[in-house]
């Protein structure tokens, strides 16, 4: 019994992991499919609302493929630790940066993605309180999709 | 089920032979906790209390790194009792906080906490405390940072 539920209790893990079953992988698959949407319907924008689930203040953040200099972070209106946890990512990247980059950052933990369909011009940042949702705007472009907005 | 026996026995045996000293930790999270809170929500101020590990009366010092002699520490105490008390405590020994600290000098004991990064004090702050109610510290936002700004 008690490794029948060992067995469960893994590949309950590895499918989260996998499906990036957190608010940030929510963030980064709902891009993707907006992408998709607009690709496949032949639109120039679309705004879409994302809920974040957590029950506390955090930070969104889109960084560009051409990066961020520490001087720039500095300068951020952001919390200490979303900079720090902005600049350790900008140093030592937890992944192969392709494109731009979207983190979900929060007072003890930061979640990275790599934005490969879409991208960024410039770094764009909100700061939300516990239970608030984002809102993004994507706009087709010649050369891709850009996130134009982040509220 | 030996292997969980095991586990838990050797967690009891690493807490039981663990030196730090809970009550130590509760003026310095309670301080860092609001900090964080106060930073991430975005807040321009708030006031923590904290239930002091040694009961009153009790001197409270909020010091920025630096170094002070006692007679600069009595300087900035308020009450002519509390510089007394500091004069009894300190028997002419200087403080030389290397980073943002908190003191509190009761008669049972020293309890002393600093903070390193994002909690800063701005200038130095002495309390005469002579209630056991819980010390207030009040916190401010400035940047991305907080700065200790009143004791009460």
């Amino acid at each position: 019994m008690c490794g029948l539920v060992l067995v469960v209790g893994i590949v309950a893990t590895l499918v989260a992991c996998t499906f990036g079953d957190s608010e940030a992988g929510r963030l980064k698959g709902r891009i993707d499919q907006a992408q998709s949407d607009l690709v496949a319907q032949s639109k120039n924008e679309v705004l879409f609302q994302q809920p974040i689930r957590l029950n506390h203040a955090y930070v969104v953040v889109l960084v560009p493929a051409q990066g961020i200099g520490k001087e720039e972070v500095a300068r951020l209106d952001l919390p200490f630790e979303a900079k720090r946890s902005l600049d350790f990512q900008i140093e030592h990247p937890s992944f192969e940066k392709k494109g731009p980059m979207l983190g979900l950052l929060e007072t003890d933990r930061a979640e990275w993605y790599s934005l490969d369909s879409v991208f960024v011009s410039e770094v764009r940042y909100i700061w939300k309180q516990a239970g608030e949702g984002v809102e993004l705007k994507l706009t087709r472009k010649e050369g891709g999709t850009e996130i134009t907005a982040l509220r | 089920m030996s292997k969980l026996v095991a586990i838990a026995l050797g967690s009891a045996v690493l807490c039981a032979c663990s030196s730090v000293d809970s009550s130590q930790l509760v003026l310095h999270d309670s301080v860092q906790t609001a900090a964080t809170d106060l930073r991430w929500k975005r807040q321009s101020e708030s006031t923590v209390a904290v239930k002091l590990r040694y009961s009153a009366p009790a001197v409270v010092l909020a010091l920025p790194a630096g170094m002070y002699s006692a007679q600069a520490l009595e300087g900035f105490m308020p009450s002519a009792e509390g510089k007394e008390w500091l004069k009894k405590r300190l028997r002419g020994q200087p403080l030389n906080p290397t980073q943002p600290e908190l003191y509190v000098l009761a008669s049972r004991g020293v309890e002393s906490t600093s903070f390193y990064e994002a909690l800063s004090i701005p200038k130095p702050i002495a309390l005469w405390k002579q209630s056991d109610t819980p010390l207030e510290i009040s916190l401010k936002r400035e940047g991305d940072g907080v700065q200790i700004i009143a004791l009460r």
